[in-house]
């Protein structure tokens, strides 16, 4: 039995199977173009935190990070057969982690070590000496966990290869090592003033 | 007719005229200098005051009176009794001996003769001797103190209950303490540093040092007055007080002897306790208070007001430090009614036993019986005020 095609369908039907094939990395490759500005602020909302002067707030940085994690978690799948995409889809994983955590030392390790510090105020007024040390003891730990934890997070950052992000990330890229490195110092910094007070 | 300038024996008559203004106007005081405005603050010559004015601070109405000083304070309290004390010329160190469970003790301790000298010389200005047990003064001292007696305690593997009663052992022995004698306190208090530098003092001394160092180590000891005794009371749970002969006060403290070796936490000397019966309990607490001392200066007059700046000297003297004083000097009609002016400062945080200085400008009609009014007030302490003596502008 012979079936009646129409001349014109095969070529139509041809370039369907085409796009269709292609179809995963052309949307995989326009989606991951959204991610360098949200990383590009990103780094900008990680270099205005400070420890030593008190600026704490993430909320810029969070809200990156979440705009980051919104477009890589929308992304099914990374074509196999290529690797840049692959390695460039890694490396905002690994930069938006590291974001993430250093979003942490912010958000939940200065605010421990901020209480440990009122209470040992209010316990040097009490004339508590014993309870003092012991917050002090505690904050330095939680200044020496934040300082880690940073480290942790510059580690990250070192393993994001530099090919494999496109050109107007390699100064994001300096940007954030040098911002994670510098709250690591700052971290060491308070241990170290706190050591002193002990 | 002609309507052309005058000229001649006119002009003539013009600068006549001209001149005789000027001239009048020379003789009429103030009148052209007025124009001119000096600076505030430079120094002016003044007449010099009557000596009615320099004792009672009032000048007579023609003059200004130019230094005002405060008035008394009859409130103020007065120190205790003073007893010299001889001072160091070289530092010291002192080797102290205790005995606790089983074992003999020695621990030395350094005393620089400055330190020693301080304290000698710092008044006894606290209102009372439960005052010293949260003095700033020496604590750096004395938490290294406390620091070296819980490693030594660390050392021997002590909890906390045998850390606590191996540091009253270590009190309790200090070789100069007093005990003995029946009422065996006099009326100087020292700073709990300075009686672990003298090796000891009488029953109140010890008790403040004790009550401190327990303080320090985060219990909460209190000071047990009694008319021949002091001691400390110490909070302890309610299934300990069976165990003590001697529970004291509503709150049930545990009393502790701190002058007499030997005596286990609950006991006490037999000689003190007919003393026992009424014995009054006070509770340690940081009060920061201030004293104030001012002076004002004239500097400056116009025709309306004379100025006047306000030198006054803030001291910290309560337990602790003071934080955010704000002190108002006031300018005010010697009747409180008439008319007033308002200079306000503020300080951040003055800790115990220092100074500060604050200056302001006080502006006060002319022609006026007036007084300064220094009040100072701040978190955690009475508004004070100070007055000047009236005087007059």
């Amino acid at each position: 039995m012979v079936i009646p095609v129409h001349k014109g369908v095969i070529p139509i039907f041809l370039i369907l199977i085409a796009v269709v094939l292609v179809s995963g990395c052309i949307f995989g490759s326009s989606q991951l173009n959204q991610v360098p500005p949200h990383i590009i602020a990103a780094t900008e909302a990680l270099t205005d935190l400070d420890l030593i002067e008190g600026r704490v707030n993430t909320f810029s940085l969070d809200d990156e990070i979440w705009m980051i994690n919104e477009v890589l978690s929308g992304i099914d799948e990374i074509p196999e057969d290529d690797p840049d995409l692959a390695a460039q889809y890694q490396a905002y994983q690994t930069w938006s982690d590291a974001f993430e955590l250093m979003s942490q030392v912010f958000k939940e390790d200065y605010r421990v070590y901020q209480s440990h510090l009122r209470q040992a105020e209010r316990l040097y007024e009490d004339f508590n000496y014993v309870g003092w040390r012991e917050e002090i003891t505690h904050a330095k730990s939680k200044a020496a966990r934040m300082a880690e934890k940073s480290r942790e997070a510059a580690y990250m950052m070192d393993t994001i290869s530099t090919e494999a992000i496109p050109a107007e990330l390699q100064q994001s890229l300096r940007q954030s090592r040098y911002a994670i490195m510098e709250i690591a110092r700052q971290g060491t910094s308070l241990e170290n003033t706190l050591q002193q007070m002990l | 007719m002609s309507s052309a300038p005058s000229s001649g024996s006119g002009g003539v008559q013009n600068v006549i005229s001209l001149i005789t203004i000027l001239f009048l106007l020379t003789m009429v005081p103030g009148c052209l200098e007025s124009e001119e405005k000096p600076d505030p603050f430079e120094s002016e010559e003044f007449p010099p005051l009557s000596s009615k004015a320099t004792s009672s601070g009032v000048s007579a109405p023609s003059q200004v009176t130019r230094i005002v000083l405060q008035l008394p304070d009859n409130s103020s309290i007065s120190d205790l009794s003073e007893k010299p004390i001889p001072r160091r010329e070289s530092n010291t160190a002192e080797v102290y001996r205790w005995f606790y469970d089983r074992s003999y003790y020695s621990w030395t301790m350094y005393i620089p003769a400055v330190r020693y000298n301080y304290f000698a010389t710092l008044p006894r200005d606290k209102p009372h001797p439960v005052d010293y047990v949260m003095s700033d003064r020496g604590r750096g001292e004395l938490q290294d103190v406390v620091s070296d007696l819980i490693s030594l305690s660390n050392n021997r593997g002590f909890n906390e209950i045998q850390r606590r009663d191996f540091i009253i052992s270590f009190i309790q022995s200090l070789p100069h303490n007093r005990g003995g004698s029946v009422h065996d306190y006099d009326n100087y208090p020292k700073y709990p540093i300075q009686t672990l530098y003298d090796g000891g003092g009488d029953s109140q001394d010890t008790s403040i040092l004790l009550a401190s160092i327990l303080r320090l180590l985060g219990l909460q000891a209190v000071l047990i007055e009694t008319p021949d005794h002091y001691m400390v009371g110490l909070v302890e749970p309610e299934a300990l007080h069976e165990q003590r002969d001697w529970v004291v006060g509503s709150e049930r403290y545990t009393v502790i002897e701190s002058n007499h070796p030997g005596y286990a936490i609950g006991r006490l000397p037999v000689q003190y306790h007919r003393a026992m019966k009424d014995p009054v309990i006070h509770i340690p607490t940081r009060s920061p208070d201030v004293d104030l001392q001012f002076q004002g200066h004239l500097i400056y007059t116009d025709q309306a007001y004379a100025y006047y700046q306000v030198y006054s000297t803030i001291t910290s003297t309560g337990t602790g430090p003071v934080r955010d004083l704000s002190v108002i000097m006031t300018g005010q009609a010697a009747d409180g009614i008439s008319w007033r002016y308002d200079e306000v400062n503020t300080v951040a945080t003055i800790p115990e036993g220092e100074v500060r200085l604050v200056e302001g400008t006080v502006q006060v009609p002319r022609n006026a019986e007036a007084e300064i009014i220094c009040t100072i007030s701040g978190p955690g302490m009475a508004e004070k005020k100070y007055r000047s003596q009236v005087f007059y502008t």
